[in-house]
């Protein structure tokens, strides 16, 4: 079987498409590595989102295959054989599958290599990673059985399209409206986060499921009461995992998350996930924080943002591997008293103050203040922080004022900076 | 009635099928010894059907066909016959990317020989016909000759009892022909060869009995010399005795 399995691969048109879609496959994951830190939890999310291309690719080729495999010589011979249809027809397919299946491979194996070596906590999702491969098969034998029942030679490319519609849909259900009945994709994106076994499960029987259904609707009315078994059985175990997957829904903080701390004057804490790379960020938050804790206006710890602290405790900072990034989110989230916080845009005077005091304290800690923005080529460049000359000026005479009395400032109006309350006739 | 007896290998019984309105076989009944069996008739005559039904490629609608001993009348009985069959259908479905001998290996798997057993089945069936130093040839790039001979390998790769070839010698020139018949004499030494045709050369030179067909019926059943015998005077229509025979046969004019 495998000896035949690997003659169909071989002489499979889809292997001269390999290289194209295993070099897709690794550009994907690696614009999908979602934090840019060697984190385990990414891979199996990336993995599993990279169906969503890898999979109407094989559906495609499998459904190119399958009406191949209908022309009537072909079926004139295949009929009159001795091995079970089922088993014929999942050979026939899986030479096809088996090279997007590959790539795929190649993709983890690209992880793996990425990944692993900086990788400072947890493992692979393991099973994640066997859901997301069962995935790709799915997908390939949804298409071959469409296309089996259906032959033409579009059909297989049409299914391809139907299943990439269809799945960035459900992502896109996922996403804004928790469609809790969908296989979440965008899963377990951060370490914060933990998975239920549940899901797994289910997401292991709805992809099972769909490959045997897939292959015995291909085999009906050869051995038809086989075929339609394994089809029911198919069918059960897409509709038990459907039921099932809201129970082991995942994306649920994790209790009590594991924290590495680096003491100092100011103590950093982050998840030990981050250690690799974390350096670089636990220096800009310290530079950027640094005259808010001279003035002692706020605590004297900061930890990642993820973590759910009583508030007051710290400051809450994110783990960004540009230092930049890292600084002017630590200072918005100083200012804002609490991460993603966006205070004062209603209040424009007094939203120049409050910007004036976040570019310098980016811009003293030695980083560059302005918002990180990309163009449409993807190229990336920081918008002016200051919204016109006045605004420019209104910087520079508070970048003029004597350290010592600009401390004492902060110290007195900082609380009405997280307010909104203070004016720029206030500024010195 | 059992119409079996120790030399038949397969044996046809009253067959009748339909497409839809049209009849195609109308109670044929044959019965298919060791050697080579020419099966000749006008196009539409049955032929293909009957040979699709011979290697179970299509369900017996009315009537029994036995083969090697098992009744496929009943389609649970069909895949224990099927090791006794081989079949050449008359549009040879092949893969264009494998070798001739990757593609007859992969047809014995697929007939139910161990990998193994399949790769050395394989390489017999292509020295059988002539066809082992091509066997790394694509098959693809194989001419039509060359291709109905890897067609012929596939269908004697598991050694069968009964051997179907449905118009085996359509499209080949002179010499290929010649080669199939003396190819086609030596298969029915060891096996029933059932030769689907439109030649009557292939009839006179290759095979030790003929079967005429025509709208689905049976017109004749006997030995190539009897089917000269049947067409009578060079006065009567045809170019040659066997053809002569031949048009006799389908329109009952025989002597």
């Amino acid at each position: 079987m495998i000896r035949m399995f690997l003659l169909r691969m071989r002489r499979s048109p889809a292997k001269w498409a390999f290289p194209l879609v295993a070099g897709f496959e690794i550009w994907i994951l690696q614009e999908l590595r979602f934090t840019g830190f060697p984190i385990w939890s990414e891979v199996g999310a990336a993995l599993m989102y990279s169906v969503l291309v890898l999979g109407p690719v094989a559906a495609g080729l499998a459904g190119l295959r399958a009406w191949v495999e209908r022309r009537p010589a072909l079926v004139d011979l295949d009929t009159g054989m001795v091995r079970e249809a089922a088993v014929r027809r999942w050979l026939a397919t899986a030479g096809e599958i088996g090279w997007v299946a590959l790539a795929f491979l190649t993709g983890v194996l690209f992880l793996m290599a990425a990944v692993g070596p900086g990788a400072t906590w947890g493992e692979p999702d393991w099973m994640l990673v066997a859901a997301a491969f069962l995935a790709v098969w799915a997908c390939g034998f949804i298409g071959w059985s469409v296309s089996w029942l259906l032959p033409s030679r579009v059909t297989g490319p049409l299914v391809g399209l139907a299943l990439y519609m269809a799945m960035g849909l459900s992502v896109s259900l996922d996403l804004t409206v928790g469609a809790s009945w969908i296989p979440s994709s965008l899963e377990r994106l951060t370490p914060f986060e933990v998975s239920r076994p549940g899901l797994r499960v289910a997401q292991v029987a709805i992809f099972g499921g769909f490959i045997l259904a897939g292959v015995a609707a291909s085999a009906i009315g050869v051995r038809s009461r086989r075929a339609i078994l394994g089809l029911v059985v198919g069918l059960t175990l897409v509709v038990a995992g459907l039921v099932v997957a809201p129970v082991g829904r995942p994306a649920v903080a994790a209790i009590d998350p594991p924290q590495v701390c680096d003491p100092g004057v100011v103590t950093v804490c982050y998840h030990p996930a981050y250690s690799t790379g974390a350096q670089p960020v636990i220096v800009a938050v310290r530079r950027t924080m640094a005259p808010l804790l001279t003035a002692g206006v706020v605590p004297s710890r900061l930890a990642q943002y993820e973590y759910e602290e009583p508030a007051g405790v710290s400051v809450p900072f994110l783990m960004d591997p540009d230092p930049n990034e890292a600084s002017r989110a630590v200072a918005r989230a100083a200012l804002a008293g609490a991460v993603g916080a966006g205070v004062c845009e209603d209040f424009e005077d007094r939203y120049r103050v409050w910007t004036v005091v976040e570019a310098w304290l980016i811009s003293q800690a030695g980083y560059e203040a302005g918002q990180l923005v990309f163009d449409q080529t993807g190229q990336s460049h920081r918008l002016d922080p200051f919204f016109d000359p006045d605004h420019q000026a209104m910087y520079q005479r508070f970048v003029a004022v004597p350290d010592d009395d600009r401390i004492v400032w902060l110290a007195g109006h900082f609380d009405r900076l997280r307010s909104c309350d203070v004016g720029t006739e206030e500024l010195p | 009635m059992d119409r079996t007896s120790l030399s038949t290998i397969a044996s046809v019984d009253g067959l009748f099928c339909r497409y839809g309105s049209l009849t195609v076989l109308q109670g044929l009944s044959l019965d298919i010894g060791p050697g080579v069996l020419g099966v000749l008739g006008p196009n539409g005559a049955g032929k293909t059907t009957l040979m699709r039904t011979l290697a179970t490629v299509l369900p017996v609608q009315v009537g029994r066909v036995v083969v090697a001993g098992v009744d496929v009348s009943e389609r649970r009985n069909v895949v224990q016959a099927r090791r006794s069959i081989g079949y050449l259908p008359q549009v040879f479905g092949y893969h264009g990317g494998f070798t001739a001998r990757e593609f007859v290996e992969y047809v014995a798997w697929m007939k139910g020989l161990s990998a193994p057993h399949a790769r050395v089945e394989a390489e017999w069936a292509l020295s059988e016909v002539g066809m082992d130093e091509h066997g790394s040839t694509r098959m693809r790039s194989l001419s039509g000759g060359m291709r109905r001979r890897v067609g012929i390998a596939q269908a004697l790769v598991n050694r069968p009892q009964l051997l179907l070839l449905d118009e085996p010698t359509a499209g080949l020139d002179p010499e290929q022909r010649i080669t199939f018949r003396r190819l086609m004499r030596s298969l029915g030494e060891s096996s029933a060869v059932v030769v689907s045709t439109h030649l009557v050369e292939d009839v006179a030179t290759a095979c030790t009995r003929v079967a005429v067909m025509s709208a689905g019926e049976l017109r004749f059943d006997g030995s190539p010399d009897e089917l000269v015998r049947l067409g009578g005077s060079v006065d009567a229509e045809g170019n040659s005795p066997i053809e002569r025979g031949y048009l006799a046969a389908i329109h009952g004019t025989g002597r």
